[in-house]
């Protein structure tokens, strides 16, 4: 062990470092500098990160694409588009039990294809649905759960900006990532469907349709949905239907969504200088947040790789006479005990490029070239529950912004069922690759 | 932190809001060399001569330049931004707890220790990176732009800029912590909650 006492003790001063709440992208910097300097490493050593950061990161044409779609979900939140099809969902469901829940859980699906940010989602269905939801004298547990998990859906589903950090980190297709998580993002909603199913038919007190409301014609009502649906649809086809058919990049179908929903933005009437200026300053800032950690996980791995750290980590798995799925285990145990903790930006900048080499060298049976396309979206489903997962779980966060009398406990029991669907889910990804692969290679 | 320090690192910011609205002609030049690669055409523009920095004609490769190099932009600019709005990616859980004064002394160390020797050791060697493509007057070499100099230079210029801030930031804690001034840091306390995440 004492071989591998300089990358050890530079893991233990990145874990210290980060819980300090100090930026992480400089704490994995400025701890890569400093152990150069105590271990001696030449100094010219370092430039060669700086040379990383020049070619790898600020040259790299596909992150071009996160500002793009940092841009265009911005853009969308203030369309109002998800507004006005939250309200033309709600009025044709209002009647049945459970009607405001599916309609969160589409809302859910469709802003996830279509903005796939976050906070944007969890924060608009929260402040739409839940007050109508309590109202409506729904268990504010399910109500929670359901809006903090759907407004999830936005990281697995592509566009997904997590989907091109991985990529660009574990070296495959973006393209071939958004097909692959095409499939278990669907999967996942149709899970969360069918538990509602569940609830609405096993314990329909928990989700009461309301008492008697004065419904405006059937026809009035599905007419203001496919109105409401249209625009929101056609920019997913323009998106996603450029990627999957592939006649334009990621960056490329960023780009086209970007001026579509500056287009919708502008037709809502709610593309003014304050708006504009709001979200490109949004868009610089979250860009550059997300580039500075990958910028600080490059000087950090550069001097740990000198160190000795990747042999460490591979002697630490012992992979070569481990059962592979024994590894996957655990490297999947130890993400999702990380979840709890940190969110996805740490996690896919700062651990996979750690851990990316031990699952290349395991063999699952799987052609090369098509395993780490399965392991990317098997870890972008299990990093979905980081989100989800507390105490430090984004969505419950944002929607404790929205809803502050709401009790924690409240939020946290209500999340728990979506947190053993998503571990569900994740095992039906591991156990059927086929779900992840099935897309990217039909077009082989 | 005393006042004039305070309106000096307010300047920190106009970069990155400058920088922010080169998203909109990203956008554009993505769409053209979209429609330029549906119609075929390698060539935009053609002149006489040799421009500065646009080279012998207007490609799809100098979009594609372009493109990057806006990018560049916005992520070094942005990124001294969000050091002064407190918007970069932070585990905060456990300084949630803590009180204001050892979260002032985090910052502190954590500028010194850790920012200001980074930022200083990318500006030096990045300045001599593009002091390298300046003599030998890089370009693209693939009929891009040229003048690859101005971006490499943006990578020393932006660093120093986030060095130079992180210093005086320090110096303005430890001034605040010097005078026993129980103020709480001037970013937010709570965690940031950056909806775009």
């Amino acid at each position: 062990m004492f071989e591998y006492a300089w990358p050890l003790t530079m893991l233990i001063a990145l874990v210290c470092g980060i819980f300090t709440g100090y930026p992480v992208a400089f704490v994995l910097a400025g701890v890569g500098v400093v152990f150069s300097v105590l271990a001696d490493v030449p100094m010219l050593f370092l430039s060669m990160g700086v040379q990383r950061i020049y070619s790898g990161t600020l040259s790299n044409w596909l992150l071009v694409a996160i500002p793009l779609f940092v841009f265009m979900g911005l853009m969308l939140e203030r369309s109002g588009i998800a507004e006005r099809l939250m309200r033309s969902l709600a009025a044709l469901f209002r009647g049945l039990p459970g009607g405001y829940a599916f309609a969160v859980a589409i809302i859910g699906v469709i802003m996830a294809a279509s903005t796939g940010i976050i906070g944007a989602s969890v924060v608009l269905l929260g402040t739409m649905a839940m007050p109508a939801m309590r109202e409506a004298k729904y268990d504010m547990k399910l109500a929670s759960g359901l809006i903090a998990s759907s407004g999830t859906l936005g990281i697995l589903l592509p566009p997904s900006i997590m989907l091109i950090i991985l990529g660009d980190q574990l070296r495959i297709s973006v393209g071939d990532l958004f097909m692959g998580a095409i499939y278990p993002g669907l999967l996942l909603a149709g899970l969360y469907f069918a538990y509602l199913a569940g609830v609405a038919v096993f314990a329909p007190g928990r989700m009461p349709p309301p008492a008697q409301v004065a419904q405006p014609p059937l026809g009035a009502m599905i007419w203001a949905l496919v109105r409401d649906l249209l625009a929101p649809l056609a920019l997913i086809l323009s998106v996603l239907g450029t990627i999957v058919a592939g006649v334009a990049t990621p960056t490329e179908s960023a780009a086209i969504g970007a001026a579509g929903a500056m287009v919708l933005a502008l037709i809502s009437g709610a593309l003014n200088f304050p708006s504009l200026r709001a979200a490109l300053h949004d868009t610089c800032k979250t860009t550059a947040m997300i580039v500075f950690v990958m910028i600080g996980a490059s000087i950090f791995s550069v001097v740990f790789r000198r160190l000795g750290g990747d042999d460490m980590i591979i002697d630490f798995f012992n992979i070569h006479e481990s059962n592979p799925y024994w590894v996957l285990f655990i490297v999947m145990a130890i993400i999702f005990a990380l979840g709890f903790f940190l969110d996805w930006v740490e996690i896919t900048l700062v651990v996979v490029p750690i851990i990316a080499p031990v699952i290349a060298a395991l063999d699952f049976g799987i052609p090369q070239g098509q395993v780490m396309i399965w392991f990317a979206v098997v870890l972008a489903v299990n990093l979905q529950t980081s989100f989800l997962t507390p105490p430090f779980g984004y969505a419950l966060f944002y929607l404790r912004g929205v809803a502050p009398d709401l009790p924690i406990s409240t939020i946290y029991r209500g999340v728990a069922p979506f947190v053993l669907i998503q571990i569900m889910a994740l095992l039906l990804v591991i156990c059927f690759p086929q779900i992840v692969l099935n897309l990217p290679m039909s077009g082989r | 932190m005393p006042r004039l320090l305070h309106r000096m690192l307010a300047l920190f910011r106009l970069p990155g809001q400058w920088a922010s609205w080169l998203v909109l002609p990203l956008v554009a030049s993505v769409l053209l060399s979209v429609i330029a690669a549906q119609y075929g055409w390698t060539t935009l523009l053609d002149w006489n001569g040799r421009l500065p920095i646009l080279g012998q004609a207007l490609t799809v490769n100098s979009l594609i330049d372009l493109q990057w190099y806006i990018f560049a932009i916005i992520v070094l600019f942005g990124g001294v931004w969000a050091l002064l709005d407190d918007n970069h990616v932070s585990v905060d859980f456990l300084s949630l707890q803590m009180s204001p004064r050892r979260k002032l002394w985090i910052r502190m160390l954590g500028d010194m220790v850790f920012l200001v020797p980074f930022c200083a050791i990318i500006a030096w060697y990045g300045w001599s990176f593009a002091e390298t493509a300046w003599r030998t007057s890089e370009g693209s070499a693939q009929g891009g732009l040229d003048g690859r100099w101005l971006i490499k230079a943006a990578l020393p210029v932006a660093f120093g800029f986030l060095g130079l801030l992180g210093a005086l930031r320090a110096l303005g804690t430890a001034i605040q912590l010097a005078r026993r001034a129980d103020d709480a840091p001037d970013g937010p306390d709570h965690p940031p909650l950056n909806e775009a995440r």
